[in-house]
Parts: C-alpha cells; structure tokens; sequence
C-alpha cells in the first residue's frame, strides 16, 4: 500500500506561496473555517498523482467543469507545481513532482527511491505502476468527495444506481453504457434504412414514369403501323436510310440542291439526321421548281388583275367625261355664234348710247348753263334769242326723250353683255370638261400603254384591252391549274418522307425513354448503390456488436459491482450499523441485481427482514450509508485498493451530535489499516477527533486565506 | 436485382401465386449453386431443408429459403431443427430469403445467430454471407434468364429436368 510522507504545494489554486505538509501521523488533521484552503491541500494531492484526469468534465464532478490550477494572482510565468514524497509497503520513496504547463499540459517526474529520475511517459507509466489504480477508484475509495456523497441520498433510483456505481468505482462501465446509448446507433441505422427506402421509392417512381411514358410511346408506334420488331435501333435506322434515299431521289427529280445527311451509326445519331433532314424537307417545299412556278404564275395573275381593274376603271372614268364633253361640244359652235352677234349688238347700243350721251351732255351742260345765277332763262345761248320757258322746255326735253331713250339703251346693252358673261361662264365650264376628257383619255392611252408592255404587245386603237387581258387572265389560270397538280404530288411525296420521320422520331423517343429507363435501373448495379448496400451491412454489424458490446459491459460491470458489492458488503453493514445506529436496522444486505431495462446495475439496501431499506432511512441515514460505502470500499486491501490512506473532505456536513461522535469512532476503527487526512470545519467533529481518536495526530491549523499570500498554516 | 429478373420473378409470381412461386426460387437457387461450381446439391420438394450444397473445397451448406412480398419472414423452430440436424455433418446453416421487389435481392444470412420469430429481412444484415452471395446471385439470375420460359410453361416439372439434367438430386419425399 502506498502511504503519503510530505506534501510541497506552490501556486496550486489557493496557494501562492510555497507551503509544505508533513504526514507524520496516522491521524493528519486540517482544521479551519470554510474557504482558508484545506480543499485546495487535498486537491494538490489528488491533482499531483492523477493530473488532469481529476479536472475538468472528464472528472465526472460537476463542480470541476471550470476548474483552474493556477492561482488567479499569480503572474503568467510564474511556477505551479505540487511535489508528493510516498512510500511504498517496502519502505521505498519516491518524489512525484507534477508541474502546470496548460490548462490541457503538465509536466510530470517521478524520483525513484535510487534517485533516478523519469520524465513524460517514463515517469506516467512509473506512476500508474506504483498506484495500481485508475483516478475513479481515487475517488471512491480514497478521496471522499461530497458530491458523491451527495447523490447517493437521492430517492431518484437512476441517481442512486450512478452514485452507488461512482463509489463502487463502476462509472467507466456506466458513462460507456450511457455514451452507446446516446450514440443512437439503432435509430440511426434506422433513419439510414429510411433514407434508403425513401431513396428506392424515388427511384421506383421515376421507373413507373418512364415505363408509363414507354407504353404510350409505344401505342403510338402502333398507331402510325410500326410493327413491334422496328421499334429498335436497327429499324429506325432502317427508316433513317429509306429517308435518306427518299429525299435525294426528290432533290434529284426537282434539280434542287440536297445538303449532305448523315444517318450515323446508332439511334443517338439520329436527331442530328432529323434536324438536317426536317430542314431539307422545309426548304424542298419552298424551293422546289413547281413552287417556284406556281409562286410567279400566281404573281402573274395578280398583275393582269390589277391591270385589269386599273384598265376598267380608267376607261369608265373617260366614258363618263367623254358624255358630257360631247353635249357641250354639239353647244359650243352655236353660243360661239351668239358671242358674235351680240358683241356686234353691244357694239351698236354703246354707239347709241355714245351719240345719246353727246346729246344729253350738250343738254347736260345747257341745263347747267341755265340754271347758273344771273342768266336770263328765257334767252337761248346759241341764238341768243327769246324764247320763253327754256329751261323747262330743255328739261322737259331731257326727262321725257333723253332720259328714257339712255335708258332703255343701257338695259339693251346690259343685257346683251350679261348673256354674254353667261355664255363666257359657259365656255369655262367647256374647257374644263374638255381638259378632264383629255386628261382621260390620256390616261386610257397610257393604261393600254402599259396593257401592252406587260403582255408584251401593241395594242392598237382597234383591241380590246379587256378582252385581250381577259384572255391572259385565263391563260395564266389554265397553267396554275396544271401546276397545282404537279405541286401537290410533289408535297404528298414530302408528306410521306415526313411521315416516315415521324415514325422515327417516335422509335428514337422510346429509344431515349429506354435508356433512361435503364440508366436509372442500373442505379442498383452502381457502385455507389453496392457501397450503399455495403454500408447498410456495415452499420447491421456495427449496431449488432455494439449490442453485444452493451451486454458485455453490463455483465461486466454487473459482475465486478457484484465482488465489490460481496466484498465490502460486511464493511459497510457493520460501518453503517455504527454511525447510523438506527434502532429498526441491525443488518444491512446490500445486493446488486441487472435493470433488465437499461442492462444497468441496479443497488438494492434491504434490512435484516428482507425489507426495502431506503424508504425508511432519513438524509443523516443516507449521508452515514454513502459514508459507510465509502468506508467498506476503502477497507478492500490487495489490488482493490493500494492506497494507505483516505482523504475525508468535511465529512459532517449537515450531521447531528451523534453521527459525528460515531464517525469518530468508525474513523479511529479504519485508522487501524490507514492513514486518514481530515479536513473539517466543524468545531464539534474537531473536538471528537481529538478527544476520541486513539491514534497520533498531527494538526494543521487554517487561521486565514489573504488573496496576495495565499493560506495561513499552522502546524500544531 | 436486376430488372429483367425483377419482372421475370413477378410473372411467374403472379402466375402460379405466392407458395409455388417459393418452390421455384428454390429449384432456381438449387440450379445456382450447381451452376456456380457446387459438386453435391441437393433440393428437397417436400420436406426437410430446402437446398443442400457442398463445394470440392469442403464448404457445405444447409439452406432455408423464404420468400416474401413483405419485408419480413417467418424463421421458426422447424426450420431451426432442420438446420441443426445438418450441423453434425458440417453443413453450415443458412436462411436465404427473398423479397420479391425491384430493390432487393437475395439475403443469405448465417442461421444459427438468428433468433426464430419474424424477421425483419433487414435486421439480417449483420448475418449476411455477403461473398456466398456475390459467388451465387449472378448463377440464380442466369438460371432465371435461360429458364424462364419453360417455368411459365410448366413450372416446376420442367425446374425438376432442369436440375436433374444438371446433375442435382431432386428428392421428392
């Protein structure tokens, strides 16, 4: 068994200065208030032998999640280490010295009692040689630790069973159970075997797509006459080529140009040949010669049409001028007749009307004359002689002959010259006719003109244009109607090669759905599927021997609870029986059996009846059965448990006067195999240890803990 | 398994029903191993194991065939004791089943790990004697390919010839 001499500590957590510990008792007390650093003493321990296995979530204590080794006041560079002297049961020493590198590094040496001194794995596995012992059963039959103590006074079974199996040293068997478990293999392969399914679904569909789009594509086949032994690669070739025959005969007859059609050697050549050919067929039928003819004749016809209709139009509109120019043309040598009479008439009465005027302005200028002041209206001017009423007389000479002879003059003369302003209006309105029916007539001229230019004749004053276009019109017709026959057996031919592409485009359709019905039929010969398949096997095997896996570890662990369980089983009876002292207990059966659920070890505590233990024990009942578990494990000797000592971290806590007087009692009994290292806040427990335990004591007095030194020790 | 063979296996299902149907894929799966080089093959019509084969290198099995629509068979005791008997001899058990659908092929799987039941043909996976399987599929496909039509014609008289010609042993009772 290895006991423990000395303990040097430098910066570990609440350490800043060196501080040492003498072991030199079986009895090694560290009493002080809580937070002056007796943990932080027993941890250096624990942390020297085990590393960073004890920090940390692998430690399986919740309360190291973040632990830190250094102290927080202490520089960066500064040293963090804890040296342990122990001796073996041979008296040998050694000096285990573990120095912090990192929060995930350290560095360890191990002096041999010859004074050789080993380093990295030399010096791990020098250590793991000289403990005998995994960090787990450290903690569960050397370091009692609270939390484990803890857990066990859970009434929650599952709880219990993992606190039970922590203390029994079984949580590696458990924490492998539990991480196959949370490994969900089975659903996982479960969820494979669904993507796979899923995955062969959607394969199956797009199978039934293609099949279902082949069916149809074959009704058609058979709809346009394919006979089942065409629809192949060979026969749409077959059709390929008589196509490919079929349209170089046609280019030949018509004397058209044929681009070169290459029919290739498999169906997949086939659309290249499709497009080249459909474009042929396209340009034979606008190309083709007859068309050519059809396309002019018909341009023909719609020239001598238009001709036609312009020659009609414009002869009608000269025959409609001509009417009315010859009816002026019959009036006009007669109203010329007339303009020449009456301008002899006007010039006549303006002869009259001159003389007339002569007269009137002598008479004129006699009346004036008269009828100045002064004058003696009864002399004439001219004879000079008397003669009465003169001027009346003149007067009335001019009222009653002149007067009205100027008048009836001038309405004669006005009158000829108004019939001659309406035969001058005539005559405009004559030669405006005269030039429409000029105008028209040119018009016929240069209509009969063209007539003949685009009939490529005379036409003489004597032809018909109408007749003479209505016989081209008919002549044109008559070889439209020879062509169209020709037309159209030459369209039915292209018909029928456009047919036969029809037939293999279809073959080339089931065709292209055939292969792509078998390229996703081949999915399944794929690599890529096999590998699948093979994975599958793989994850079946995989989940079949993690399985047995699972059930190795149960029987495992259930075995070894079972020895550990058989072994201390008298220990922690009779420990129990002491510290609790509970009057209806005087015999504690702890047994082990399998939950068949959870394959997990499941603890039971029956009493001296047979009777389920548990439901009757109090907290202080539990706290005094996980110390007593504790305590039966740490008696195991041999291989079990190689240390010779244990470390009791403030065992008391929340116990009554009683429990603690008979833990001193059960402590001063195990001093009798081991060292036992206390620490204790507790006044009460203090005193019973010093007053009841029968063996040497050494005590280490923690007054105080200043951040900037650390804690205050005292040895006493 | 292939499609072709898929579709060959589901007329002939559908033609005869489901339990001729599992007396064909056993003469097929007989053929197979006789195909692949078997020395001793033997086909029981009636009772006992379904196929017997031995290969010239020593390795001898004792075949159960199952096939199914579903995705799980029936193993039950019967079939166990049958398997066993052929133990002594050193014939090796084996399942083989068939699920008749596009995406499965045959599983032969080693008898003596699998607990009698229905079984989820999946769940035989981490049984498989996947290189048996490699070694004889191809030949079943084959006998399926050259044999089908004279199976639609007359089933199992004309899978009987077959074998015999062949040199299988075809017992009758």
């Amino acid at each position: 068994m290895v006991t423990l001499k000395r303990l040097g500590i430098k910066g570990f957590r609440a350490y800043m200065e060196d501080k040492e510990f003498v072991f030199d008792n079986p009895v090694i007390l560290l009493f002080g208030d809580n937070g002056t650093g007796k943990s932080s003493t027993l941890n250096a321990i624990e942390w020297c032998l085990f590393g960073n296995e004890c920090i940390g979530a692998k430690s399986g204590i919740r309360e190291r999640i973040d632990w830190e080794i250094p102290n927080r006041n202490l520089g960066p560079s500064a040293d963090i280490s804890v040296e342990l002297e122990l001796e073996d049961e041979n008296a040998h020493a050694y000096k285990i010295f573990r120095g912090w590198i990192s929060k995930t590094k350290d560095e360890l040496k191990v002096i041999l009692p010859d004074g050789q001194s080993l380093e990295g794995q030399n010096a791990n596995e020098k250590l793991a040689w000289l403990l005998k012992s995994s960090f787990r059963d450290f903690l569960t039959t050397v370091y009692q630790h609270q939390e484990v103590i803890r857990a066990i006074v859970t009434e929650e079974p599952k709880e219990r069973n993992d606190a039970i199996d922590r203390l029994l040293g079984l949580s590696d068997y458990r924490n492998i159970l539990t991480g196959i478990e949370a490994a969900k293999l089975s659903a996982r392969q479960k969820g494979m075997s669904a993507d796979f399914d899923s995955f062969t679904r959607e394969i199956e569909t797009a199978l039934r797509t293609r099949e279902s789009d082949l069916k149809d594509e074959r009704g058609k086949a058979a709809e346009t006459g394919l006979k089942e032994n065409q629809v192949s690669e060979k026969g749409a070739l077959e059709i390929a080529g008589g196509v490919k025959n079929q349209l170089l005969i046609f280019a030949s007859d018509a004397g058209l140009y044929i681009a070169e059609l290459e029919v290739g050697e498999e169906w997949k050549d086939l659309q290249e040949f499709q497009n080249v050919a459909d474009r042929e067929i396209k340009r034979f039928r606008s190309e083709m010669p007859d068309v050519k003819k059809q396309q002019d004749l018909f341009k023909r016809r719609g020239e001598i049409t238009a001709l036609k209709q312009k020659y009609e139009q414009t002869e009608k509109d000269w025959n409609s001028v001509k009417g009315k120019f010859d009816v002026k043309e019959k009036e006009s040598a007669k109203l010329q007749k007339e303009v020449r009479e009456l301008e002899n008439k006007i010039k006549n009465k303006e002869k009259q009307l001159s003389e007339a005027n002569a007269k009137g302005a002598v008479i004129t200028k006699a009346r004036s004359y008269l009828q100045l002041e002064g004058i003696d209206k009864k002399i004439c001017p001219v004879c000079e002689t008397e003669k009465p009423d003169l001027l009346d007389h003149v007067e009335r000479e001019w009222t009653e002959k002149y007067e009205k002879l100027v008048g009836m003059i001038e309405d004669e003369l006005n009158a000829f010259k108004n019939r001659q302003n309406e035969i001058k209006d005539w005559f405009e309105e004559y030669n405006r006719i005269k030039r429409s029916f000029e105008s028209a007539y040119k018009r016929v001229a240069e209509v009969r003109k063209e007539i003949g230019k685009a009939l490529n004749r005379e036409i003489t004053a004597e032809d018909d244009p109408d007749a003479i276009l209505n016989n081209a019109l008919k002549e044109v017709s008559k070889k439209l109607e020879e062509l169209e026959k020709a037309v159209e057996n030459k369209q039915e031919k292209l018909n029928e090669i456009d047919f036969s592409m029809g037939k293999m485009q279809i073959i080339v359709g089931i065709l292209s759905l055939d292969e792509k019905k078998r390229i996703v039929e081949q999915i399944q010969q794929s690599s890529e599927y096999l590998r699948m398949e093979e994975l599958r096997d793989q994850m079946a095997i995989l989940v079949d021997d993690v399985e047995k896996i699972k059930q190795a570890i149960s029987e495992a662990s259930h075995e070894e609870a079972k020895q550990k369980v058989n072994a201390a089983g008298g220990a922690i009876d009779n420990y129990f029986r002491q510290i609790a002292n509970h009057p209806a207990v005087t015999k504690i059966e702890f047994s082990v059996t399998v939950d068949s659920r959870t394959a997990r070890n499941f603890y039971e505590f029956k009493d001296q009846n047979g009777e389920y233990l548990t439901p009757i024990l109090n907290q202080g009942d539990l706290n005094a059965l996980a110390l007593s578990i504790f305590l039966g494990m740490s008696s195991l000797k041999g291989a079990t448990q190689p240390f010779g000592f244990v470390m009791m971290d403030d065992p008391s806590q929340s116990a009554g006067s009683g429990y603690k007087e008979k833990l001193v009692e059960v402590l001063d009994e195990v001093l009798g195999e081991r060292m036992v290292i206390l620490s204790s806040m507790d006044k009460e427990l203090q005193e019973l240890v010093l007053s009841k335990i029968t063996k040497a004591k050494t005590k280490y007095i923690f007054s105080d803990r200043i951040p900037e030194r650390g804690p205050e020790v005292k040895k006493e | 398994m292939k499609t072709e063979i898929y579709e060959r296996l589901k007329k002939l299902h559908d033609r005869y029903g489901a339990q001729e149907f599992g007396k064909l894929c056993q003469k097929f799966l007989a053929i197979g191993f006789r195909m692949a080089g078997y020395s001793h093959v033997v086909e029981r019509g009636v009772q006992g194991v379904d196929v017997d084969a031995a290969g010239e290198k020593g390795d001898k099995y004792t075949i159960e065939v199952k096939t199914t629509l579903k995705k799980s068979v029936n193993f039950e005791q019967k079939d166990v004791d049958g398997l066993q008997k052929k133990k002594v001899d050193g014939y090796l058990g084996v399942l083989a089943v068939l699920r008749l659908d596009r995406f499965a092929n045959w599983v032969f799987a080693k008898a003596e790990t699998i607990k009698i039941g229905s079984l989820v043909i999946d769940s035989l996976r981490p049984y498989r004697l996947s290189e048996l399987e490699r070694c004889i599929c191809p030949f079943i496909d084959e006998a399926i390919n050259q044999h089908f039509d004279g199976t639609m014609r007359e089933a199992q008289r004309y899978l009987d010839n077959v074998l015999r010609q062949k040199g299988v042993e075809v017992r009758k009772s």
